[in-house]
């Protein structure tokens, strides 16, 4: 049952959702980041549990839903980490993750071989504290919310530290605990500036240019947003993780759209579970099933060429797959 | 440094709260002991920080929605070891021990914690209230059968309990009572729930089924009418026995150990007026548990040296006291399992007790195999000289550059909070220094080094003395 | 003098597959509901016309081959909760029906050894101690690492540690007077580094030629062996592994599983008959439930109704009860009905074995099987 938000010219439909529990293969666990490859390849970088380790990265078919490979296991070694806070793919479909734990950022390639692991933890000028969000700028320049040292630091891919701006607080262009980040065309940043409730946009350089958002539960306003993604259009998505839901804005901070989680549907992993369990079949037919058809701790971002928009759900342990159509006009009602 | 101020200090944080490095005790006992009650018990008012519940959500997600018990057990646990407001979370403790709901048979360890979450909110409230609460917890009414009380077919294991073990205690109602409560309570019940998997788990939700309720006339404890369940809870809390109950229960719990709960109809209290004392206060007020704990808090039978150290610790106590002691976890990172574990280990499996009746306290917390379990934690944990808590001690003892043997020992003891020890325990203790030599700071690396094991060393010994299981 | 009969507890914690574990290798109906959490077709080992075990279970065949394995088919109870919680817990306590608190083996220990002679009657090798050995008033040692066990383990300079446990030792002599807790904690410190001083022992006087893996399981039986070797007087020990719950990438999962179990048992085994000391041993292995009968696409679910294993000398070979119909029809909610009560299984082993009446153990009177040679 496709559902759709309609807002000035463009459309918000949910498409279908990726994703069930488990530890490893066709399962999802906590999911926290996302990337996507070519030939419809997304990867979700799983948190894992404590109790069963298995953060790891899964790498599957956005579109069939066809599992590959697990990518990367839990621990301290090369190709391990603990706590992955996000992940991107660079033009060559590598990728890197940042391990909170570890204070590092991780590389693999994309069949999963592990490439590289760099970062020192600390306070000092390059040294990182719990990094989180990362995106990369149109020269392959990484950006890093260094979160715990409340600021965002810029590298090379291979680690080779270049600037940083920000400190804690909450006046313009300070940060409290940010977290997820992105760039726009223009190589404008967006940050998920988590303790303060709201999403600013800094210039290359990081100076301060625009706030989204503001405390609150309302219409357009945020709770500890997790994370940032602009369109080619130049749309602003803000994983709103504390009130559970995505909000939409235009590049001038307008209020588009709220996304809410519509996934009624199971997805392809989730049917093989069921099916093979028919008195769970039985009691999802006795409950009332909308909290899970709803965002839970949205916490991953992306947001393709294709308009293609993807949600990871850390509490739901899927990614919700929305479509926008940027040229939606009202169909006459007579047609 | 030691001082009859900061060593009642200790005792009101160890009672209070999961004691305190003596950082704390000091500032505390400048600040006053009644100032300090107060900010315990209004934590708002006084600008103590609400728990922050979103960094626990963001930093381990599988501990704010478990799906292990053990990783549960860590929730709960890292709420005692990192609360700002230590009371809260005693209460919540307290009650958690009273309303005994184990997850071995509810099977959701996020939907204990959403009883455990209950407790942390509505602890320090009115007790009515909290009975409300617990009557329509979802996890309690799985626990106690509730769901599988019908008009037409009664269960009375809910309705059991709350007269016996939640409000009344033995003796004070007849098995009609029981069935009475029982029928009051028919239709009290939980929604299908949503499976957890494909997915996740999600919260349970309690609702009144009206068609499932018995609705004829009934008979309880002397009064007659249509009662639902509100009005047996009316009624109940309206009984002396459920203010002595109650009142011995905080005793139990803050003042000293009694025997066992199921003794208590053969045994008297330990000390009569002050439960008396307790009971009355709780009654005047309306059944307000924050009244009631400032009056025991600052009444002469919580003061008295003589209830001091008259409680074994529990489990819970001994880690979240341990970890907040040495410092450990100011900043959120990987290892929580084991720690929620280790109350498990020593006896206390936090949102798992072992049947409705709660946990046996006191000595019977210990046994051959808890007590070297909670020996070797509390001794690891202090043994750990990177720890800041470990560090402080260790630097404030080396800021005399000798010290003898009885000035390490009574500075370590003093330093863990205040703890006495007899004298025999505390002259084993330095003739075990005196053996390993002179003890001098030192100003070298490996000297400070060296004068930082002979501290541990003595910590870790005083870790394992009985003195030091009490509380 | 004849020995004691010793019982091994061994736990598969978390469910393992029934379906994967005892192949009904020539039903068809298995390849049927098993799509690709299964056994590939002759790649079982047959242990006969019908059933096979999983490829990974090698190390075991010969057990079977001489008799001396025994598979309790169809084990559980009804209304299977398929909690892994609730069902361990059922195991653990004999109480189908409600919370129960105390442990069965708890109870075999307070039988065998009512006045506390020993503190080693039963010995758990893990950390924490299960639900089955707790009996409030029973002793059990517990025991994660036999080689570093006992109170201050954490000091690891061998002369400074003998030197805090003298010191211990002499903080918890009981003084008069000293007021019933502190007497209590006394007696029990002093309890506590005996055990360890005993326990020590074991260790000390091991030699062995078999070489043991380095996998927990395979540790935990080595140090089950050497208690065991050292004759301590201990009659029950308990061991688990984990974890058999494998909801997704069962087949890789489920295969190391087995591999290191059957491993383990294997040089547990050798290690004893080498000490000439198999003779008066069984183990068993049990589990909290078996899985769901389909596959999920990747795993298996909770399902009801296992396979249950006595292995050892003692132990009369071959099928006992039976292995649960497959077929559509007389499946419950997708898995197979149970057709045998495990506290059948126990009784048996407590009477047959042991040589204790197990009414009072188990709560009751259940079928037995003949699976202890007379």
């Amino acid at each position: 049952m496709p559902v759709t938000q309609i807002a000035t010219g463009r459309a918000f439909t949910y498409v279908d959702n990726i994703g069930q529990i488990g530890a490893s293969g066709p399962t999802l666990r906590h999911p926290v980041g996302l990337a996507r490859g070519a030939n419809d390849i997304l990867y979700v970088a799983n948190w894992g549990t404590e109790s069963q380790p298995n953060a790891r990265i899964t790498k599957c078919v956005l579109s069939t839903q066809e599992w590959i490979a697990d990518i990367g296991q839990p621990g301290s070694g090369d190709g391990e980490f603990l706590w992955p806070g996000g992940l991107i793919a660079d033009s060559n479909e590598n990728l890197y993750l940042t391990d909170q734990a570890a204070s590092k950022i991780v590389s693999f390639d994309k069949d999963g071989n592990f490439l590289a692991k760099w970062g020192t933890p600390g306070s000092d000028q390059g040294q990182l504290l719990r990094p989180s969000g990362l995106a990369f700028d149109s020269d392959e320049n990484i950006f890093i919310s260094d979160t715990r040292n409340h600021r965002v630091q810029k590298f090379t891919k291979d680690g080779t530290f270049l600037s940083s701006f920000g400190s804690k607080g909450s006046a313009e262009d300070q940060f409290n605990m940010p977290w997820g980040i992105a760039l726009d065309k223009d190589d404008n940043l967006y940050v998920a500036d988590w303790g303060n409730s709201r999403v600013q946009k800094l210039s290359h350089e990081g100076s301060f240019l625009q706030t989204f958002g503001s405390p609150g539960h309302h219409k357009g306003e945020l709770d500890h947003p997790s994370a940032v993604a602009v369109d080619k259009d130049g749309d602003v998505y803000i994983a709103d993780w504390a009130n559970n839901r995505v909000i939409v804005f235009e590049p001038d901070g307008t209020f588009l759209a709220t996304l809410i989680g519509d996934a009624t549907n199971l997805s392809e992993w989730a049917k093989g579970k069921v099916a093979a369990n028919p008195d769970l079949a039985k009691a999802r037919a006795r409950a009332d099933l909308e909290p899970e058809w709803r965002l839970w701790h949205p916490a991953a971002l992306h947001v393709g060429d294709d308009y293609k928009i993807l949600i990871a759900e850390a509490q739901h342990m899927r990614v919700q797959i929305y479509q926008k159509d940027p040229n939606y006009f009202e169909a006459q009602f007579t047609l | 440094m030691a001082g009859k101020d900061i060593a009642l200090m200790a005792h009101l944080m160890r009672r209070a709260g999961f004691g305190a490095t003596y950082e704390e005790l000091e500032a505390r006992a400048a600040k006053g002991y009644e100032a300090t009650v107060e900010e315990l018990l209004e934590p708002d008012a006084n600008g103590v920080p609400e728990y922050d519940e979103l960094t626990l959500a963001r930093y381990f997600p599988d501990m704010e929605v478990p799906s292990a018990p053990a990783l549960g057990t860590a929730n709960f646990m890292y709420h005692l070891y990192t609360t700002p407001r230590p009371l809260v979370e005693k209460m919540t403790l307290f009650w958690h021990m009273l309303f005994a709901t184990g997850n071995s048979k509810v099977d959701n360890p996020p939907e204990m914690l959403q009883q455990i979450e209950m407790f942390r909110q509505h602890g320090m409230g009115n007790y009515k209230e909290l009975l409300m609460g617990v009557a329509k917890d979802p996890s309690m009414i799985f626990w106690l059968d509730n769901n599988q009380n019908h008009k037409l077919a009664p269960n009375e294991n809910w309705g059991r309990e709350l007269l016996e073990l939640f409000s009344m205690g033995q003796g004070n109602y007849s098995e009609d009572d029981v069935k009475m409560t029982a029928r009051a309570f028919t239709g009290w019940t939980i929604l299908p729930k949503i499976p957890r998997t494909p997915y996740q788990r999600h919260h349970w939700k309690f609702i009144y089924k009206a068609e499932d309720h018995d609705n004829s006339e009934k008979t309880f404890l002397g009064h007659k009418g249509n009662f639902n369940g509100e009005d047996i809870i009316d009624i109940i809390v309206d009984q002396p026995a459920t203010a002595q109950f109650m009142a011995r229960h905080l005793y139990n719990y803050f003042v000293a150990d009694e025997v066992q709960v199921p003794s208590w109809l053969d045994f008297p209290p330990r000390d009569p007026e002050a439960v008396n004392a307790i009971a009355d206060t709780f009654v005047k007020s309306g059944f307000e548990i924050k009244d009631t704990l400032r009056f025991l808090f600052n009444s002469d039978f919580f003061k008295d040296e003589s209830v001091w150290f008259a409680k074994v610790k529990n489990p819970a106590e001994v880690v979240a006291g341990t970890i907040r002691l040495i410092g450990d976890f100011k900043e959120p990172r990987p290892g929580v399992l084991p720690i929620g574990l280790e109350g498990a280990y020593q006896g206390q499996d936090l949102i798992n007790p072992p049947s409705v009746e709660g946990w046996h306290t006191g000595k019977e917390w210990v046994d051959t195999g808890s007590l070297v379990r909670r020996v070797n934690f509390v001794a690891d944990s202090l043994s750990n000289a990177d720890m800041p808590g470990v560090q402080a001690i260790i630097n404030r003892l080396g800021s005399n550059d000798t010290l003898t043997p009885e000035q390490l020992v009574d500075g370590c003891l003093e330093l863990l909070g205040a703890i006495r020890v007899e004298d025999g325990t505390r002259q084993q203790l330095v003739d075990h220094v005196k053996a390993s030599g002179e003890i001098k700071r030192g100003s070298s690396e490996d000297e400070v080094r060296a004068f930082g094991q002979r501290v541990t060393e003595v910590l870790q010994l005083i870790a394992a003395t009985r003195e030091y299981q009490f509380g | 003098m004849a020995k004691d009969p010793v019982l091994v507890v061994f736990q598969l914690t978390g469910g393992n597959d029934y379906l994967n574990t005892i192949i009904p290798r020539n039903n068809p109906l298995y390849r049927d509901y098993r799509k690709l959490v299964v056994i590939p077709e002759g790649e079982e080992i047959p242990i006969d016309d019908d059933y096979g075990f999983h490829p990974e279970m090698a190390p075991l065949k010969p057990f079977w081959d001489e008799g001396k394995m025994a598979l309790i088919h169809g084990i559980g109870y009804e209304n299977s909760p398929r909690s892994h919680f609730r069902s361990m817990d059922i195991w653990h306590t004999c109480e189908p029906d409600k919370v129960g608190t105390e442990g069965w083996v708890g109870r075999v220990i307070k039988t065998v050894d009512p006045n506390k002679d020993n503190v080693l009657t039963g010995v758990n090798f893990g950390q924490g101690l299960p639900r089955a050995m707790a009996l409030p008033g029973v002793p059990v040692a517990s025991v994660s690492d036999i080689e570093n066990y006992g109170v201050l383990t954490g000091i690891t300079a061998e002369d400074q540690r003998a030197r805090a446990l003298e010191r211990f030792a002499r903080m918890y002599s009981p003084a008069i007077g000293r007021g019933p807790v502190m007497d209590y904690l006394g007696q029990t410190g002093l309890d506590a580094l005996k055990g360890a001083d005993i326990l020590k022992t074991a260790p000390e006087k091991y030699s062995s030629t078999v070489e043991y893996a380095a996998t927990p399981i395979a540790q935990k039986l080595r140090g089950i062996a050497m208690v065991h070797l050292a004759n301590l007087g201990t009659r029950v020990f308990y061991t688990q592994h984990a974890s058999f719950d494998t909801h997704a990438s069962q087949m890789p999962g489920h295969q190391q599983l087995w591999k290191d179990c059957s491993a383990a048992i294997s040089d547990f085994f050798a290690d004893l008959r080498e000490h000439d000391a198999a003779d008066n041993v069984v183990m068993i292995m049990f589990t909290e439930f078996g899985r769901r009968v389909r596959d999920n696409g990747s795993g298996t679910d909770h399902g009801a109704g296992g396979v249950a294993f006595a292995i050892g000398d003692p132990v009369k070979g071959g099928h006992y009860s039976e292995y649960p119909s497959l077929k559509l029809e007389d499946l419950q909610e997708g898995d197979l009905v149970p057709n045998y009560d495990f506290r059948g299984f126990y009784s048996s082993l407590l009477e047959q074995h042991m040589g204790l009446d197990p009414t009072e153990i188990v709560d009751g009177t259940f079928e037995q099987l003949d699976f202890i040679r007379k």
